[in-house]
């Protein structure tokens, strides 16, 4: 956040001389090396819905978009734990892991996705849906929701039913049998 | 499910692309059936509309969002009902209010009449019909003079497309950036000089000539001659493909070969006069040019041309490997068999482009003048990932063996290929050399003999070719 209103600041002093805009990016310079340094020192403590806490490091917080912001627009205490009631315990370390290979590991990253999804059974998944959503984490949300779509790739609509759980109310909509379609309209 | 708020399952929903698994679905339940309503921007219809009108507005009243049609009658037959008419079209412009891309196939019973209705979609911005002989030049004008958006126009085997105003019309207009004319025999080479200023606009154009028709009526070279005289503002064209066309020396379509400066890919499928001169001026000019693909008439298919000197040589494959340091993508065919005697590209030649250019793809089909030398010549090939040889007779196992060392290549397909066999594909068995081998029509090469050659292996064969 901070970067991004510096980032605008340049864009501003674009039209003073050039000596002051020298001046100002060496300042801003030092400014995001504070930043940096800053952070660096910065652990977050995060506590769940089962009174588990967590101490998570900033470069990990960074894609948590909902925590970034409590943490960027309130003046919080960062010696107090941040509670996540709607998150438990393992479901907050299997983020924790997942934020942390998407960041670090460029090899096998789509092995470990592999072996991430195989680790969970459909509640699970679920769930993590729903907290990758409350943290607001695009990366596993993306994830998520592509991983669903895979699951339910060349199923029945009462397989779709089965794997969420929903009632079948579509008897008491006629038009729902509409004209057969060929096939989709591929993009190009 | 239920407790899944609405955005996520939008969000699901919208990740989901093939047409069978949105169908199914969109009938698990009700709330499904209605997220994907609003989420539905195009379908494919055609034969299975009957009646096609009520059909086709039951699909609009439910897909309110549609921005994508395509309409398509391919192997309709009349005891499937009727087909879809002009008061289909009329439906379409009246009840799908986002249209902005229309394609309409073998819809035989269309008129201008329902391409009038169209011409008040204002959304349509795309529009292509694919044999609607019905359709004539008065009918596309109409739709032109309606649809001030219109920025690509695709005409395919539209046989009664004669009068050109509306490209006059779309030339003042000046929105059109992608022309696609295929083997409307009434639309020549010279009626493309009527887009004028329209030219600067386009980024794509693709010209075919029905084979049948190539040669000319006088009143069309009277008009190609205009040619030489009018400015043509071809500079912003990326992409240019011409099929069947005649071009002759400095006049019609040679100018605008010789003008595009932005051209990114270029695509010239036997036309006839094409000269090295051209190929020169436009490596010369096009410094952007990424892939080009050159299908040669051979010298027996057309006899009067055995010495004739409008034809491309090693020249202009130099003059590109010189000049165009993009180059990434090369596909060169001859028509029609290919004796060494004759043959108009040579090994040096393509050798040139592959050691000067970044070339990732290279294609060959006929070059009998490709043999064992130019496989060994490619294992320098440092930026080759992909090759395609297709009856090329004059490779043997010895330079198909070769394959597993050039640097980079990850996919290799083969079709017709009378001198190799399972030999020359015994150094890549296991050794994931390659990600996809497909092995086509070729004789000699077994479906053993290709198994765990590459990751993914496709083999057919069907040796009707050969008789």
């Amino acid at each position: 956040m901070v970067i991004t209103a510096k980032g605008k600041e340049i864009l501003e002093i674009a039209e003073e001389p050039e000596y002051v805009m020298l001046a100002k990016v060496e300042d801003l310079k030092m400014d995001m090396l504070r930043i940096v340094e800053e952070e660096e020192i910065k652990k977050i403590r995060l506590k769940t819905s089962d009174e588990a806490t967590f101490e998570v490091e900033p470069s990990i917080l960074k894609e948590m978009k909902r925590v970034q912001s409590l943490i960027n627009t309130e003046a919080i205490d960062t010696s107090v734990a941040i509670p996540l009631p709607n998150i438990t315990s393992r479901n907050l370390s299997r983020i924790i892991d997942f934020c942390w290979e998407h960041q670090y590991n460029t090899e096998n990253l789509e092995e470990f996705k592999g072996r991430f999804l195989k680790s969970l059974n459909h509640q699970e998944l679920k769930e993590l849906l729903l907290a990758a959503n409350y943290l607001n984490i695009k990366t596993l949300f993306d994830f998520l929701c592509n991983s669903f779509t895979d699951l339910i790739q060349n199923e029945s609509p009462e397989f779709i039913r089965d794997f969420f759980n929903i009632l079948n109310d579509t008897n008491s909509v006629k038009s729902m049998h509409a004209p057969a379609f060929q096939g989709s309209i591929d993009d190009d | 499910m239920d407790n899944i708020p609405e955005h996520i399952v939008w969000e699901i929903l919208s990740r989901i692309k093939k047409t069978g698994d949105r169908n199914a679905v969109s009938l698990a339940c009700k709330r499904l059936y209605y997220l994907d309503n609003a989420q539905r921007h195009c379908i494919r219809v055609g034969c299975g509309m009957d009646p096609a009108d009520e059909a086709l507005t039951c699909l609009c009243i439910r897909f309110q969002n549609l921005s994508r049609v395509e309409i398509t009658y391919s192997g309709w037959m009349s005891k499937l009902g009727k087909q879809l008419d002009d008061k289909g079209l009329l439906i379409l412009s009246n009840d799908c209010p986002l249209l902005s891309d229309l394609s309409l196939s073998y819809c035989t019973f269309i008129t201008d009449v329902g391409l009038r209705y169209l011409a008040s979609s204002s959304n349509l911005s795309s529009l292509r019909l694919n044999f609607t002989p019905r359709i004539t030049g008065c009918g596309i004008l109409s739709l032109v003079v309606g649809c001030k958006n219109l920025s690509r126009l695709h005409l395919i085997r539209c046989l009664n497309v004669s009068s050109v105003e509306w490209l006059e019309y779309l030339g003042k207009l000046g929105t059109l950036e992608d022309l696609s004319i295929k083997n409307c025999r009434a639309i020549g080479e010279g009626d493309l000089i009527k887009l004028g200023h329209g030219w600067h606009k386009l980024r794509r154009l693709q010209f075919e000539v029905d084979a049948n028709y190539r040669y000319m009526k006088v009143y069309d070279r009277l008009s190609v001659d205009r040619w030489q005289k009018q400015h043509v503002p071809c500079e912003n064209i990326l992409e240019l493909s011409l099929v069947n066309c005649i071009i002759s020396p400095g006049r019609g379509l040679a100018c605008v070969l010789r003008k595009c400066k932005n051209l990114e890919k270029i695509h010239l499928d036997m036309c006839v006069g094409v000269m090295d001169f051209d190929i020169i001026c436009l490596s010369q000019r096009s410094s952007n040019l990424q892939s080009v693909s050159f299908r040669v008439p051979s010298d027996f298919s057309l006899p009067s041309l055995v010495n004739n000197p409008l034809r491309l040589t090693d020249e202009s494959l130099k003059a590109l490997a010189q000049n165009c340091s993009k180059l990434e993508s090369v596909r060169i065919s001859f028509s029609d068999g290919e004796f060494p005697s004759f043959s108009s590209f040579t090994l040096s030649g393509i050798l040139c482009l592959i050691q000067r250019c970044p070339v990732r793809l290279l294609a060959l089909d006929h070059v009998y003048s490709f043999d064992d030398v130019g496989m060994e010549a490619l294992c320098a090939a440092e930026y080759l990932e992909s090759l395609e040889l297709v009856r090329c007779q004059e490779i043997s196992d010895e330079g198909l063996q070769l394959v597993s060392q050039f640097p980079r290549l990850c996919t290799l397909r083969l079709g017709k290929c009378l001198g190799i066999s399972d030999d020359g594909l015994k150094p890549l068995v296991g050794s994931l050399k390659l990600d996809l081998l497909a092995i086509e029509d070729c004789p000699q090469i077994s479906e053993r003999g290709v198994q765990g050659a590459a990751k993914s292996v496709s083999f057919r064969q069907d040796l009707s070719w050969m008789y």
